[in-house]
């Protein structure tokens, strides 16, 4: 008998790992900040002007999380100046992977350890700013005379929920339509240029595709800010309403923005959705078995990585047009200070460092992002000298479409991804899929 | 009743002794178990805020739940499918290592070290062997000339692939707990068999198997039980972005989406406490059944 008493309390502890899978894991340890009393949110002593940052408060440490991985040697040389200039503040950089940062970041924050600032971007900006998770701007912004003219407008408006600013932008990125020249060489293909309608890369994409090499012509699978946003804006069509209310899925020229990519589909032109969800588009361009994708400029970096080859292949033109129009959606991510940060100054300081010219310096050198300070833009570009960079700048000057966010993103984000992948994988009809997709996303925008 | 002193310092020792695993037992099994029963009537949002009590709503959400439902049959699938094949797997090799052989340990070794193994290590390797453009499964059908297969991302292939790694992952566990028990039986049964002119499959049939009844009993339970948890596999190997998510996803897989990804803890929860009924009624009957087939000494 001793071997059931055995197995009965073995089954318990297994009954109970049932319900670990209940337990959310909730408690990140990490001991935001060794100082315990200052936690004013006044900016008395936030510094003025854009190139101090001289923070006279206690010793403070402050955590930064960012999701992007190219972006580790700036911040690093951000860290090293700023601690520099700041002998009282330590920085601690959390990188965290693309897949998993919003995951981790909710968990974190809902557990009360988030890190004391973090990235944020247009998709997340409003749930953040709503649950009061993050701290409103405005004051240390008028305190510190940061000039906010300075960064896009599209940018700041992005993070300005309900008048009051959350974020400070930190980069912007366009899309543009790069190119694998060895590929249209090879077909003999002209590049594209820009004066590219959709019918001509539809015809391209035609020339380049050979199947019994593996190779198509375009990418064309699910994707929103690299893909069928862009197509719906050209198209004349719309993702939401101006004042947010109702979806633009049942308008036809919205309708018309995301069938152009499924005609491509339905010809054979590009790789069948499921082998674009389990390898990216970026991916199959690089090893030569898609001629032109949808990407945006920070792709850059990874496409001119020496290690990966690729750097002298290729090169980026302007969106064609979609009945005589250019769109491009534009975005960018910002800094957003926690709201529950024991040392809000600390983490100003450190915002209005990332903000200011030595920062967006360093981040137009590094060719990680575009900076989003209009001064230091350029240097980025710069870094890439055997690509058409000013495609992306121009972009965002002409034909710049501000990212569609509202209350409830990630729900509609969520239906959208959802009702369109099986219209990608040839399953179901655009039209019958928009329907659904505008019949659920006004309902749920109406719930906001 | 006077408990002496010397007694009560006994106590003490006692409980102070048990103290660690009772109080993590406590904060890490039991107030979870209880909050998350609590936390079904709630309608819960993004940061954990409740937004008020609603009954059993999440309850009745889940039968009109299209997805909950797929979500249920490609767990009776998992189960179905990896169960009895890791069982028989596990048994077989355990039987065939308890001869000897030459290298007897290599081999043990061979097959146990899936067990070891990361899981995320694991289903790194899978997923490329199974990558629909550079895998080397669809590289080695090509050379017979048959066309490519996205195993990993069409609704008819990925479960399958999932069940293979699970069962390839998990034999070699299960099978050093039937190799032990297999080498707790006297070998004095045998030789009075071999006496009597028994063959192979008669010893295996009339002595291994009533013999190592109990140890096999507890390798089904707890097969069953980490199967209707699977989730690393799924989690590892199907993107959430991948066409065959629905049709791959486990209770426990949707659990994570719902709570974490989609932000309601509420039917989240509720979603735990189904797996947790549906749990502890087979392995009731389980129990219940083992009179019919357990054979204790």
């Amino acid at each position: 008998m001793k071997v059931k008493k055995i197995l009965a309390s073995i089954l318990c502890a297994s009954l109970a790992v049932t319900i670990l899978a209940g337990c959310s894991n909730k408690k990140e340890t990490t001991d935001t900040s060794k100082n315990e009393s200052n936690t004013g949110n006044k900016a008395t002593e936030a510094p003025v002007g854009e190139s101090t940052t001289g923070y006279t408060g206690e010793p403070a440490e402050i955590h930064y999380a960012y999701w992007q991985d190219s972006l580790g040697t700036y911040l690093e040389e951000c860290k090293a100046k700023f601690e520099e200039q700041n002998p009282n503040i330590t920085i601690v950089l959390e990188p965290t992977t693309w897949t998993e940062y919003w995951t981790k970041l909710e968990t974190a924050a809902t557990g009360g350890s988030v890190a004391d600032v973090f990235q944020m971007n247009g998709p997340n900006i409003n749930k953040y700013a709503d649950a009061g998770i993050i701290l409103s701007m405005d004051d240390y912004i008028k305190a510190s005379g940061l000039d906010m003219s300075k960064y896009p407008e599209a940018m700041n408006s992005l993070y300005n929920v309900e008048g009051s600013q959350y974020g400070v932008p930190i980069d912007y990125d366009t899309i543009g339509l790069w190119y694998n020249k060895e590929l249209f060489d090879k077909a003999q293909v002209e590049y594209p240029t820009d004066s590219w309608t959709w019918e001509d890369l539809k015809a391209a994409a035609e020339k380049l595709t050979d199947k019994d090499n593996g190779v198509y012509g375009i990418s064309a699978g699910y994707a929103d800010q690299g893909g069928f946003y862009n197509t719906v804006f050209a198209a004349g069509g719309y993702i939401l309403n101006d004042d947010k209310t109702k979806s633009g899925f049942d308008q036809d020229a919205t309708k018309q923005g995301i069938q152009c990519w499924i005609d491509l589909m339905e010809a054979g032109y590009s790789p069948s959705q499921a082998s674009l969800s389990e390898n990216a588009d970026y991916i199959q361009f690089m090893s030569g078995k898609v001629a032109m994708v949808y990407a945006g400029d920070w792709f850059a970096s990874i496409f001119a990585d020496p290690a990966a080859d690729f750097a002298d292949k290729c090169d980026v033109a302007l969106l064609p047009t979609i009945n005589g129009n250019r769109a491009s959606v534009i975005h960018g991510k910002a800094n957003c200070i926690s709201a529950g940060t024991k040392n809000a100054d600390a983490a100003w300081a450190w915002v209005n460092y990332l903000a200011g010219a030595e920062a967006n310096e360093l981040l137009g050198k590094s060719g990680a992002a575009i900076p989003a300070h209009a001064d230091y833009s350029n240097l980025f570009f710069e870094q890439y000298p055997q690509y058409n960079m000013s495609i992306f700048a121009k972009e965002a000057q002409e034909c710049a479409y501000e990212y569609p966010t509202s209350k409830g993103f990630t729900e509609w984000a969520d239906v959208v991804w959802n009702e369109l992948v099986p219209a990608y994988s040839l399953e179901v009809s655009v039209d019958e899929a928009c329907d659904n997709i505008a019949k659920q996303m006004n309902d749920i925008l109406a719930a906001q | 009743m006077r408990i002496n002193r010397k007694k009560r310092n006994e106590y003490l020792w006692g409980y102070a002794m048990i103290a660690p695993v009772t109080l993590g037992l406590i904060a890490f099994y039991f107030y979870p178990f209880f909050q998350v029963i609590f936390d079904s009537f709630y309608k819960i949002g993004s940061f954990d805020r409740r937004l008020g009590f609603v009954g059993i709503d999440n309850y009745t959400k889940m039968l009109a739940d299209k997805e909950m439902w797929q979500t249920l049959m490609n767990t009776f699938q998992y189960v179905i499918i990896i169960v009895p094949l890791t069982v028989v797997f596990s048994m077989l090799i355990a039987v065939l290592l308890n001869k000897k052989v030459k290298g007897l340990s290599i081999f043990r070794v061979i097959y146990f070290l899936p067990a070891i193994t990361m899981a995320a290590a694991i289903s790194m390797v899978w997923r490329w062997i199974f990558n629909g453009d550079y895998g080397i499964l669809n590289g080695l059908i090509g050379t017979f000339g048959l066309d490519p297969v996205q195993w990993l991302n069409s609704k008819q292939t990925a479960l399958f692939c999932i069940c293979c790694v699970a069962i390839w992952s998990n034999t070699g566990y299960y099978m050093i707990i039937l190799l032990a028990g297999i080498q707790g039986i006297s070998r004095g049964y045998y030789e009075a068999a071999e006496i009597d002119g028994a063959t192979g499959f008669q010893k295996f049939k009339k002595i291994t198997l009533p013999l190592l009844s109990p140890t096999l009993f507890y390798v089904v339970i707890m097969i069953i039980i980490s199967t209707f948890q699977t989730f690393d596999g799924i989690y590892l190997m199907i993107s959430t972005k991948s066409n065959a998510i629905k049709h791959t996803q486990s209770v426990v897989m949707y659990f994570y989406r719902t709570a974490f990804e989609h932000s309601n803890k509420g039917y989240a929860s509720a979603i735990a406490v189904m797996l947790f009924l549906i749990i502890m009624g087979i392995t009731i009957f389980q129990m219940k059944m083992q009179k019919k087939w357990v054979n204790y000494e």
